[in-house]
């Protein structure tokens, strides 16, 4: 469940040594981006028993017609951002007297009455620090604020829409302390100096805002469902309160949509499903928060890789990048059985922090498109990764993909597979086409994109969880794609587009070969050092039989014969390349049959007609070639595997090179 | 006890998980909730409460999938259409080992018939099955064995030592709904340990054992009820 999951992820950060001031910028919206312009307008009010003081401050500054907030203060300012409801009025559970106020509100300073009873009042009443007070003083409270606020309304009101903070603060109770040093504490946060007290400072006691915020948050979900003395689904033992785990919190447990609520609960009685105790619930807070920082989208351009068609060249190129709805990625990393230690701790922290980070770690845009690092996990650990679409903040996500229950160590080596194919194989593929290209191919980058260009948008999740949970993959998808874009590319002579999409199939199968070693899966797929020895024996005309017994096999050495027959018949004829000139129809699709009979077949008798120089390992080829063309016919291979054929036929056609040792005019190739 | 097992299959299953809303993600097999009311099915009783417990096989390896479904309706009333995602278990298979003193009898004689009062399925009404009988066993309760080997899944919460094997891959389900009170009123909560592929796992048990939990012999195999 993914809830407890968060509850385990949330665990060692509400036990961790996390400072005061850390823990309500995690916990409040003081750092939200939709919060920063009420920092412009902070109505500060000094209240001690007797006197009272009145503060405008504003915590930021202006940038480029921005505001930013100061955030080495902000924190003693902490804000809970309402999530739906009408935000004039009241709305949940305040931890300290620190509200935000709307134009409405600031606009109607002026009038003592109706300020301290519509918008003062009710608020002091839903504020934890007074939650045991007596109505008569948080009246007096209230009025007194207006009356403060009201005799300086001239000074702070403005024509212009003004968001801002009311804070009061409050001498008499145990938030607030006003010390005669300036001084940076772990538990008291500075909010600003004396205008009562000159040189004495304001503080906030930490440890009491922090407490009322959680009470705050915890309360805001007794909306949904409170019980008292009832057994908390987490922990499973009988709890003083509990509550529904389902509010906005988590917006992916938002109740806008009613789904899991069964129809003979009432609509505040969520807690006959899942119900969590305060201590869950403090994690649980935790839990979200840490997920809400480590969520990132997934970029455009990889979205492009993963999302656009494959089988055909043009259809991809003509996708734009912002043609797709954006993805974003969450990854989780929770121990199998037990252990949520300070070990935990450290590591999330490495996470959010990206620091201390090695090569060795997870790098999840390599693995997953999703731009974390993951530190080291023993194998103790399950890394979840989860992806999701459409708009969050409506309570309205789209989960295309959970991936669970991946191995640490799996990973890590998928990882080194993914590196050793974008530093190595790609290099040597690059050079066996003489491509001089040394630039990153995007396509090979990540995994997400290796498998989505290989098998198509359709099936790049489950593809991705079958090679994270090392199950056995299947590749016919990779050459029937391949073949077809080959002969698009071919018919427009787009040579350096077949290219492009060769390097790519290659850098799959050598993606695939490692990983299917890997994984101990045992079949062999035919490999560079494979073809390389093929093509020495072509070029020393030493071919036999046997090594024409596949499909693959016998469309390599077709492509080279080709080839070399092509160079030459351009020569002699000024015509233009063989293939297309003689075998290739216009707008036709290359089928293995049309090569072995309008090509392969028709080469002695042309040699013949127009007198070819080739030289003699042709004729030594061409023999073996056509015998092998007859045993692969009887064996319906042509049939059955022409896209192999085809792939490993423009590969040959396209490698071909003369061979230097044996002379240009003798080898065709003048 | 008596036990009674029997093997469901489909193509299809989807166990919602309870902690998502708009998105419906699934358990990754049968919970016990919904296996223990898949007999209520099978008995016809409507709002099934049972102390009886059931053990989760798994036959098939666990693969999922996730589908757009366009849904009706957002709130009870208001009908209108929208895109929703499932994520559906493929080839689901279980064994189903159901003991206890309540109802075994009479699922026995149901299984047998092959009837059954309601149409019974894997989570939802789409994915149909038909329960089939398997065999009908007796417990030995005791279990003195502090290492032990089970074909079923396990609550994480009495394992003391998990014995690595060659060629496994354990994962952990979390947070499966434990007690059904009647009224679509849950309590509590256990999380499983099962092998991907459906192998046996071998563990070293903790001493005490929760009450609601189960370990017992059926056939040689060592069998968790929950």
């Amino acid at each position: 469940m993914l809830a407890e999951d968060i509850v385990r992820i949330g665990r060692p950060i509400a036990k961790s040594n996390l400072s005061n001031e850390m823990r309500i910028r995690w916990l409040t919206d003081v750092d939200n981006d939709v919060c920063k312009n009420y920092f412009r307008n902070v109505f500060l009010l000094e209240l001690e028993e007797e006197n009272d003081a009145f503060h405008y401050l504003s915590i930021g500054e202006e940038k480029d017609k921005n505001f930013e907030v100061d955030r080495r203060r902000n924190t003693s300012f902490p804000i809970i951002y309402p999530n739906g409801g009408n935000p004039l009025n009241a709305q949940g559970i305040y931890p300290v007297p620190v509200y935000l106020m709307y134009d409405q509100h600031i606009k109607k300073m002026n009038n003592v009455e109706e300020f301290a009873f519509e918008v003062v009042f009710p608020r002091l009443k839903k504020t934890v620090i007074y939650l045991n007070a007596d109505d008569s003083r948080l009246e007096k409270i209230a009025k007194r604020s207006a009356q403060i606020l009201s005799q300086h309304y001239e000074q702070f009101i403005d024509k212009e829409k003004q968001l801002g903070i009311l804070y009061i603060w409050d001498k008499t109770t145990d938030a607030f302390q006003k010390l005669s040093e300036y001084k940076k504490d772990k538990r008291l946060l500075w909010i600003c100096e004396s205008k009562l007290h000159p040189k004495r400072h304001l503080y906030l006691d930490g440890d009491v805002a922090l407490k009322g915020i959680i009470e705050a948050k915890f309360s805001e979900a007794k909306e949904l469902g409170y019980k008292k003395d009832a057994v908390s689904t987490i922990t499973n033992q009988k709890e003083d309160e509990v509550v529904s785990i389902y509010n906005k919190s988590w917006l992916w447990l938002s109740p806008t949509w009613e789904m899991p609520r069964s129809i003979y609960w009432k609509k505040n009685e969520w807690t006959n499903g899942i119900k969590v105790d305060k201590k869950s619930y403090e994690s649980y807070l935790y839990g979200t928060q840490f997920l809400k920082q480590i969520t990132v989208p997934i970029s455009n351009a990889l979205l492009k890789e993963m999302f656009s068609p494959i089988a055909n060249v043009e259809a991809k190129r003509k996708m734009r990048n912002t043609s797709f709805e954006p993805i974003y990625g969450v990854p989780l990393v929770v121990p199998l059985i037990h252990g949520d230690s300070q070990q935990l701790y450290k590591k999330y922290s490495q996470i959010l922090k990206r620091e201390n980070l090695s090569n060795e770690d997870l790098h999840l845009e390599i693995l997953a498109g999703i731009n974390r690092i993951i530190p080291r996990f023993t194998d103790e650990h399950r890394l979840n990764l989860l992806y999701y679409s459409g708009d969050l903040s409506r309570g309205n996500m789209h989960i295309r993909m959970m991936l669970t229950d991946i191995l640490p160590s799996v990973a890590e080596k998928l990882q080194k597979i993914v590196r050793e194919v974008n530093s190595i194989d790609l290099f040597d593929i690059r050079k066996l086409f003489s491509i001089k290209n040394e630039q990153p191919f995007y396509r090979t980058k990540s995994l997400p994109s290796l498998i989505s260009n290989a098998f198509g948008p359709g099936y790049v999740w489950s593809v991705m969880q079958a090679v994270f949970h090392k199950q056995p993959i299947r590749i016919r998808r990779l050459y029937e794609a391949t073949t077809r874009k080959l002969n698009e590319l071919a018919n427009k002579e787009d040579y350096w587009g077949m290219l492009d999409e060769l390097v790519f199939h290659y850098s799959f199968l050598a993606f695939y070969q490692k990983y299917s070693k890997e994984i101990g899966f045992k079949e062999r797929v035919n490999t560079l050092s494979d073809w390389n020895r093929l093509m020495a024996k072509y070029h020393e005309g030493s071919l036999t039989l046997n090594d024409l017994q596949t499909s693959e096999q016998l469309g390599f050495v077709s492509g080279l014969l080709l080839k070399q027959f092509s160079n030459s018949y351009r020569f002699k004829t000024g015509n233009d390349d063989y293939v297309k000139h003689r075998v290739m129809k216009f707008g036709s699709k290359l089928t293995p049959d049309m090569i072995w009979k309008s090509g392969v077949l028709r080469c002695k008798e042309l040699k013949e007609q127009w007198d070819m120089p080739l030289a003699s390992n042709f004729e030594k080829n061409l023999g073996i070639i056509l015998l092998a063309f007859i045993e692969a016919n009887n064996k319906k291979i042509l049939s059955n595997e022409k896209d192999q054929f085809m792939t490993t036929f423009w590969s040959g056609y396209l490698l071909y090179k003369k061979d230097e040792k044996r002379g240009g005019i003798n080898n065709g190739n003048k | 006890m008596k036990i009674v097992i029997f093997d469901v299959k489909g193509k299809i299953a989807h166990f919602r998980r309870p902690d998502t809303t708009a998105t419906h993600l699934t358990y990754p097999f049968i919970t016990p909730t919904a296996a223990k009311g898949l007999v209520g099915s099978i008995l016809g009783i409507t709002d099934f409460i049972t102390s009886d417990k059931v053990a989760i096989q798994l036959l098939h390896p666990v693969s999922t999938s996730a589908q757009q479904l366009s849904m009706l309706g957002k709130d009870a009333g208001n009908a209108f259409n929208r895109p929703t995602t499932i994520e559906l278990l493929v080839n689901p298979a279980y064994r189903i080992y159901y003991g206890g003193h309540e109802y075994v009898d009479d699922l026995i004689d149901r299984l047998k018939s092959g009837h059954s009062v309601y149409h019974t399925y894997l989570g939802v009404a789409y994915a149909l099955t038909k329960p089939e009988l398997v065999d009908i066993c007796h417990s030995n309760e005791d279990m003195i064995e502090t290492i032990v080997q089970t074909p079923t899944v396990i609550p994480t919460n009495i394992i003391d030592e998990l014995l690595l094997e060659e060629n496994r891959y354990y994962q952990r389900a979390g947070g499966f709904m434990l007690e059904y009170k009647g009224k679509r009123i849950f309590e509590k909560s256990i999380s499983f340990l099962y092998e991907r592929d459906g192998n046996s796992i071998t563990f070293q048990r903790k001493k005490d054992i929760e009450g609601e939990i189960l370990l017992t012999k059926v056939k040689g195999d060592v069998i968790c009820l929950v």
